[in-house]
């Protein structure tokens, strides 16, 4: 503990003291997230992926700093349209625009952004204390995985993804996220080099790569989708007090370190992202209120609980991105990519091989945290200003940026393709509720799925037993079991006659008893 | 979507699966096994491919018997539903912006110069979607000013960023 505290100090030095130019940096990408958060069209997971393209030339810690600055600032940012314009900037800040909006109607929109800016520094603060205490204990716990826990880690990441991030009809996540692992299989395979569906495309034999296909799925698709829509207005009026004051937070810290935690700990999930956190906080804090009536209508307890919520779940995103190279988010999974770009191996042996990452990473988010902060109750009136951008101006210069993003990282036209090919699809899919998170999920796990598997299969002979031999596999399989049946009609029906029997074994049969 | 038109989607949707997914089936049966170099049954690249193809196919096979329980089937496609589709603003927007996307980045993008591909592609995009028919010859003469030095500016800006700052060849 003490040498973590130690490595995060001189990790904080390194980046504050022996290069003052970091915080310069550190203002830069933190303030361009923000822009980039609150522009609708622009998600935190473009930004990343776009800020990755034009940093890969740098050293690897300012690299990373850069992109979490982006990342931090973008979830942060997105709120300002989802009070300003009932649009949120990114998808984790829809369940902000639900009491954002209203108080903005109301002429409060100083005092929403205010409040907002301060749960998302607090979530951050309590998301990136679990983000030092909980990397290192699951690196070394992860440690113990073999290729049998690995191969569940794996489905268990995209059948939990796919439940959450579509909660009408999980049956398309899953889809969604199985695809992505068949996206995954394109290109050369790792036991005998042999080339699985490249049809002889020289281009094909080395698979796609993650970040023209996020910036298509993400940033293209959200490009069309904008287009799409009708014309949004901004709310007039003056912007009044923007500084919250203490008591109006201080009243709801209760529901603040509950929505921390719950942010950091479904931020960590894998692939499930900060809307599903904002939600899952804002839901909670609703269903705990005193104040339940006035959720939906500018309650500051649900803004506080949204956007506590999803900058929490920024810090647990990282969690499984460090310790086990699973993201946790869409974002993340981009964070992930560029830290193998830059020579960094994220995984179960990085308090091994790189224990100081982990804690340069917490320093990053700190400082990310204290600019977003200090930027968002600075920076407001001039930045409002920006919303008022139309997107038939801002789209093709967003378009642009994606190809020339897509190209830049190895040079090939054929990336570029890859992103409008992925764009196309990713529209469709949104259109007919497939989410996008599962799908960009499996990518990432395709790897680790194919190797795993394999190697499993290897070791135990084809025999299927010693998928469910160990703890740890029995824990994972049965909670992806659970996970996969819960929807069924049997699973419920099963549900409610074992919540009968041991009703009538504890208070006795009776008639009609419930 | 409109949800009243999901269960058709998805009527469609899981047929195409369904045969993509049969496809991949039978594609990785077809796959090398390596067995004249004694490779292990269990690494042959097929396995995994198929392993996801089955469960794709599956998933799939329960969205179409949910689609044809909802009447998915159903899909009354005719000339009349086409041309209200088509007739809608939004639709049109949608369309055009996939088409001119499309055009820049397949069409455009390395068979020009990259300057003069994305000024070309940022004038036409900004001409398009802010014409208004209706509009003064003066907000014309405006529109077409500020269309011109916006175009101008994002192909010299990206282009000399990306070329000279982080030395990446353009396209």
């Amino acid at each position: 503990m003490l040498d973590g505290f130690l490595m995060f100090t001189k990790a904080l030095g390194g980046f504050v003291i022996q290069n003052p130019v970091t915080i310069l940096y550190v203002l830069g990408a933190t303030q361009l997230g923000i822009i980039v958060g609150m522009l609708p069209g622009l998600t935190a997971t473009m930004g990343v992926a776009l800020m990755t393209t034009l940093t890969f030339k740098m050293a690897p810690d300012t690299a990373v700093l850069i992109l979490v600055c982006m990342y931090v600032g973008a979830i942060y940012g997105g709120s300002r349209s989802a009070i300003l314009l009932n649009i949120p900037g990114t998808p984790a800040n829809a369940a902000t625009a639900v009491d954002g909006y209203p108080l903005a109607r109301r002429g409060q929109a100083g005092k929403a952004i205010g409040i907002a800016t301060t749960g998302s520094f607090l979530g951050s603060v309590i998301g990136l204390a679990m983000l030092a205490c909980f990397t290192p204990l699951i690196g070394n716990f992860a440690l113990q995985f073999k290729s049998f826990e690995f191969f569940w880690l794996a489905i268990f990441g995209i059948v939990v993804c796919g439940n959450l991030t579509a909660p009408k009809d999980p049956l398309k996540g899953w889809i969604a996220g199985f695809l992505g692992l068949l996206v995954a299989m394109i290109g050369m395979e790792p036991y005998h080099a042999y080339q699985r569906f490249s049809f002889g495309f020289m281009n094909l034999s080395g698979g796609i790569h993650l970040i023209p296909a996020m910036v298509g799925a993400f940033g293209l698709a959200e490009i069309i989708i904008v287009m799409k829509q009708p014309r949004m207005e901004v709310v007039q009026g003056k912007i009044d007090r923007i500084i919250p004051r203490a008591r109006d937070v201080a009243k709801y810290w209760r529901t603040i370190i509950r929505s921390g935690l719950v942010g950091t700990f479904v931020g960590a999930i894998p692939g499930v992202g900060e809307d599903i956190a904002a939600w899952t906080s804002y839901d909670l804090a609703k269903n705990s209120s005193k104040e339940a009536d006035q959720f939906g209508k500018g309650s500051i307890e649900g803004l506080l609980a949204a956007e506590t919520g999803n900058n929490a779940a920024v810090a647990g995103a990282m969690i499984p991105v460090l310790s086990l190279a699973i993201p946790g988010s869409a974002p993340a999974a981009v964070l992930l990519a560029a830290m193998f770009i830059h020579g960094v191996r994220p995984g179960p042996l990085i308090m091994i091989e790189f224990p100081e990452f982990v804690y340069q990473v917490v320093a990053m988010v700190l400082l990310a945290t204290t600019a977003m902060f200090v930027l968002g109750l600075c920076m407001v009136r001039p930045l409002v200003k920006v919303l008022a951008i139309s997107r038939e101006k801002l789209m093709p210069v967003v378009f642009v940026l994606c190809v020339i993003g897509s190209y830049a990282i190895q040079a090939r036209l054929f990336d570029v393709g890859v992103m409008v090919v992925f764009g196309i699809i990713g529209y469709y899919m949104r259109e007919m509720d497939y989410p996008i998170a599962p799908m960009v999920l499996g990518i990432i796990l395709g790897d680790i799925l194919d190797k795993n598997l394999i190697r499993s299969l290897i070791i135990s002979e084809g025999d299927l037993r010693y998928f469910f031999e160990s703890p740890i596999s029995i824990v994972i399989a049965s909670v992806t079991f659970i996970t996969f049946f819960s929807r069924t009609r049997w699973f419920l029906n099963l549900k409610a006659s074992i919540s009968r029997a041991v009703k009538f074994r504890l208070f006795g049969a009776g008639p009609n008893r419930e | 979507m409109k949800p009243e038109n999901m269960p058709k989607a998805d009527f469609v949707v899981s047929i195409l699966l369904m045969l993509f997914s049969i496809w991949l089936i039978v594609h990785s049966l077809q796959m090398p096994r390596f067995e004249n170099i004694g490779a292990n049954p269990f690494s042959v690249p097929g396995i995994v491919p198929g392993v996801l193809g089955t469960i794709v196919f599956f998933l799939s096979l329960i969205v179409f018997v949910r689609a044809l329980r909802q009447k998915g089937y159903r899909l009354r496609i005719g000339r009349e539903t086409l041309a209200t589709f088509l007739a809608d603003p939004s639709t049109r927007r949608m369309l055009l912006t996939t088409i001119f996307c499309v055009i820049y980045g397949l069409a455009m993008i390395g068979h020009m110069n990259y300057y003069l591909a994305t000024f070309l592609f940022v004038l036409s995009f900004l001409l398009l979607f802010q014409y208004r028919a209706s509009a003064s010859m003066s907000a014309h003469r405006r529109l077409l000013l500020a269309a011109l030095s916006q175009a101008a500016l994002t192909a010299t800006i990206v282009g000399v960023v990306f070329r000279y700052l982080f030395l990446v060849d353009l396209p």
